[in-house]
């Protein structure tokens, strides 16, 4: 079992320092004041397939400062994704978002609706997934009780039969967490007053709209160089690709 | 009266050559107008080089007046072959009238080209992109032994799909110092003007013909003089011909953009620099600054316009002036194009006027360049009597407005990738959940070993339980005798029923253990139930429960 565990988890163990080292050149840059060097550096540890919060944090602080209000409503957003509960990310998000241009508010939703998207986002999919594990390990302890018929009694029944009922709907809020992600491609707009068009090429072509930096737009279908995006008042448009950089 | 109306269309001669030039007259009979008509269709084939012009005759023949009013026209057809005037039409006062074909034909010498006299349009580029420039000079050649009266004032042709700017029209006839040889012959050559062109977005970019009328000194040949004209006159008035001159057309491929294209290109081709500057840094509350951007460069200036500013809240902007600036340096056309925006800040603190950018695309390395300003940070000093304003910003923008970030996160803990190790430590929980789940079957597939459930502890612990009720003290021994045998083998056999009789337990115990056994468990089971009633039984206490004893000792060992 330990070696197992050794196995899986190997890798991150032996890289992690050269990635720690990065990020701490990327402070001392930050610190500096030196923000292009360190938004070089940040970049450099996402392109090789590393993320953790503090690094997009610092990244989004990073593009604030040099007004890259687009980029940095990423990167906070990508901050927020990994830890949801941090408060500093918050208030520098919705700082950026205050410096936005285009303000597409959202229509104001069901109570019922507030609650369970607050809940869905009060932890990540692999928080989800760890706590419906656990969830699961305490049911087969609890499972293999009764089996064994050591204890019966009925409070046991009613605390397993809470813990299934719970366990199912962690695992419905997995899933519909993971089909989101999975079919809802968002992204954030990173340039200024970029044109939406009806048909995704140049030439004789509508403008349908104009879009600015900062703006978090739906990518429903992609054609070579071109997005089409939904904002989320429902108006649809294509963009060239370089304006959008996408969520993970 | 009668108005006899009636209008005829003709041509002075259908026979010509080309190079000639033909007059169309259209004549009104009996009518106080002139006629009205569409000369379009003679675009075809043909330019117009001088007209309408108008004359009008009135005559009194045997008292009655006619009236005959006339335009003309002078035409020059533009090719050789079997040319047609086409019908036309018109009205005359409110009448229209239909006219006839024309047959002209012109006898083509087009194969000998006149080599003494020729105009060209010369193009530095003939494959240009978009908004690229393309200088267009049309040059008059003509071999040193012509002389060339005069030229008549001649029209630049329009330039359909170019955007069309003027480097340089001669006001006079100049040649170049410098005579140029082709195909063996010694030319002079004069530059009839300049223009930059500008392809824009059409269907087809062509370079038009342009036609100039010239007259051309003609050396007699000694003639015969009519003794009456003096030869005196000759030397001033020198014959002279007119000659058509005509460029040929050229056709201007255009190239299309590398892709991708930049999503802030706004259609600038050229080279250019751009920048922004505010007068001065610090300004107060509603205190007037003025913000100027600077376009620099050679290209197409003008076509196209600059990318919109969005100005930061808390700051009002004005339209711009634009002031255009151009000189032509070189052929090029280069210039500054200068916005000015009058801001006026309505809140202190600092403001950012964000950067502008936009991508223009350089033919010469054919690629895209970006160009951008900084942005710009003013500091706004409130003012002395600030007054309250409606922004458009809900209180708590504003209050975000004047906030800053927070600081980075600098304690290195966080760990890398965290989902994918979350993930990964879910699926060992998950498969250890399972694995508990079944390891009661799996132990005793394999060990043999069974885990006890309830049942087996139930089948164990019957002799045990039996025993520990003979062990009480109890006045009713034989009572307690039975209870614990039934109670054994209850719990020992798995019975379901609670109401075991002497003759059940006989049937049960049948086949399981030895007939001695079952004659002991009879026997006892009835001395039991004599003993209840019996009043003297309580003697014999002490001997039926050890008795019993014996009999469960040896159950247990037989019923195993």
């Amino acid at each position: 079992m330990k070696k197992i565990i050794y196995i899986l988890f190997m890798p991150s163990m032996i890289f992690c320092d050269i990635y720690q080292d990065l990020l701490a050149e990327g402070n001392k840059a930050m610190i500096n004041e030196k923000y292009e060097e360190a938004i070089t550096v940040y970049e450099s540890i996402l392109e090789l397939g590393n993320e953790n919060s503090d690094l997009y944090y610092n990244l989004g602080n990073a593009y604030y400062r040099l007004h890259y209000i687009g980029q940095a409503i990423w990167a906070y957003m990508n901050a927020l994704r990994l830890s949801p509960r941090d408060r500093d990310i918050y208030h520098n998000l919705s700082v950026a978002k205050a410096k936005r241009i285009d303000r597409i508010d959202m229509p104001e939703s069901v109570f019922i609706l507030k609650l369970y998207r607050f809940i869905k986002a009060y932890f990540t999919i692999g928080e989800w997934i760890l706590l419906s594990s656990i969830l699961v390990l305490i049911q087969a302890i609890i499972g293999i009780n009764f089996r064994l018929g050591f204890q019966k009694n009925t409070m046991l029944k009613i605390i397993l039969t809470a813990f299934v009922t719970i366990t199912i709907s962690t695992h419905c809020i997995v899933f519909d967490k993971y089909f989101q992600k999975k079919q809802q491609n968002s992204g954030v707009v990173i340039a200024n007053g970029v044109d939406a068009y009806s048909r995704p090429f140049y030439g004789k072509n509508t403008v349908l709209f104009k879009i600015n930096e900062g703006s978090i737009v739906d990518i429903s279908n992609i054609q070579k160089d071109w997005l089409e995006i939904i904002l989320i008042d429902g108006k649809k448009g294509w963009v060239i690709l370089e304006s959008i950089r996408a969520l993970k | 009266m009668i108005f006899s109306q009636s209008v005829q269309i003709s041509v002075d001669k259908n026979r010509l050559e080309e190079g000639d030039l033909l007059t169309l007259s259209i004549e009104v009979k009996g009518s106080e107008d002139f006629a009205k008509v569409d000369l379009n269709p003679l675009n075809n084939d043909f330019d117009i080089l001088s007209g309408p012009s108008q004359q009008t005759n009135i005559q009194w023949i045997n008292g009655s007046m006619t009236s005959a009013k006339t335009l003309t026209w002078t035409l020059s057809p533009k090719r050789g072959g079997n040319l047609v005037i086409p019908a036309l039409n018109g009205t005359v006062g409110s009448k229209k009238f239909q006219g006839k074909i024309i047959p002209i034909q012109v006898a083509g010498n087009s194969n000998t080209v006149d080599e003494s006299i020729f105009i060209i349009a010369e193009l530095d580029n003939d494959e240009v992109y978009l908004g690229e420039q393309i200088t267009l000079t049309y040059k008059l050649f003509k071999q040193n032994n012509l002389n060339i009266a005069g030229i008549d004032q001649f029209q630049m042709p329009d330039f359909k799909g170019f955007w069309v700017e003027e480097l340089h029209t001669p006001q006079r006839l100049q040649y170049q110092t410098q005579q140029i040889t082709l195909n063996g012959l010694k030319y002079q050559v004069a530059n009839l003007g300049q223009r930059a062109l500008f392809p824009i977005p059409s269907d087809n970019h062509k370079i038009p013909s342009v036609t100039v009328k010239t007259q051309l000194e003609i050396k007699r040949k000694k003639k015969r003089r009519d003794p009456f004209f003096d030869p005196f006159f000759d030397n001033f008035f020198s014959e002279t011909q007119t000659k058509i001159l005509r460029s040929k057309e050229k056709n201007i491929v255009i190239k299309t953009f590398p892709e991708p294209r930049p999503f802030d290109f706004n259609g600038a081709v050229g080279e250019f620099n751009i920048s922004a500057n505010t007068d001065r840094d610090e300004a107060k509350v509603n205190d007037g600054l003025t913000l100027s951007i600077l376009l620099k460069g050679s290209g197409n200036l003008g076509l196209f316009s600059l990318p919109e500013i969005k100005f930061p809240e808390g700051i009002e902007a004005f339209p711009p002036t634009e002031n255009f600036k151009k000189d032509v340096f070189r052929n090029e056309l280069t210039g500054s194009h200068v916005w000015e925006y009058i801001l006026i800040p309505r809140q202190a603190g600092k403001i950012t006027i964000p950067r502008m950018q936009m991508s223009y695309f350089n033919p010469q390395s054919s690629s895209w360049v970006r160009i951008k300003t900084e942005p710009l940070v003013l500091n706004i000093l409130p003012d002395n009597k600030e007054k309250s304003f409606n922004s458009g910003l809900t209180k708590r923008e504003i209050k975000l407005i004047g906030q800053d970030i927070r600081f980075i996160k600098t304690t290195l803990k966080k760990k890398w990738n965290p989902e994918n190790y979350r993930i990964k430590i879910s699926l060992v929980i998950y498969f250890s959940s399972v694995f508990i789940f079944m390891l009661p079957i799996f132990l005793s597939k394999f060990s043999r070993y069974r885990i006890l459930t309830k049942e087996d502890r139930k089948i164990r612990g019957a002799y045990k339980t039996s025993i520990r009720l003979l062990n009480k003290t109890n006045n009713k021994p034989f009572d307690i005798s039975i209870i614990a045998l039934y109670s054994f083998l209850e719990k020992k056999l798995l019975l379901k029923t609670h109401n075991l009789d002497p003759l059940s337990v006989e049937k049960l115990l049948e086949g399981r253990v030895n007939p001695q056994l079952i004659n002991d468990v009879m026997n006892i089971i009835q001395i039991c139930d004599a003993g209840k009633y019996s009043p003297e039984s309580n003697l014999k206490d002490k001997k039926i429960i050890d008795e019993m004893k014996k009999i469960l000792s040896s159950l247990e060992k037989e019923l195993k």
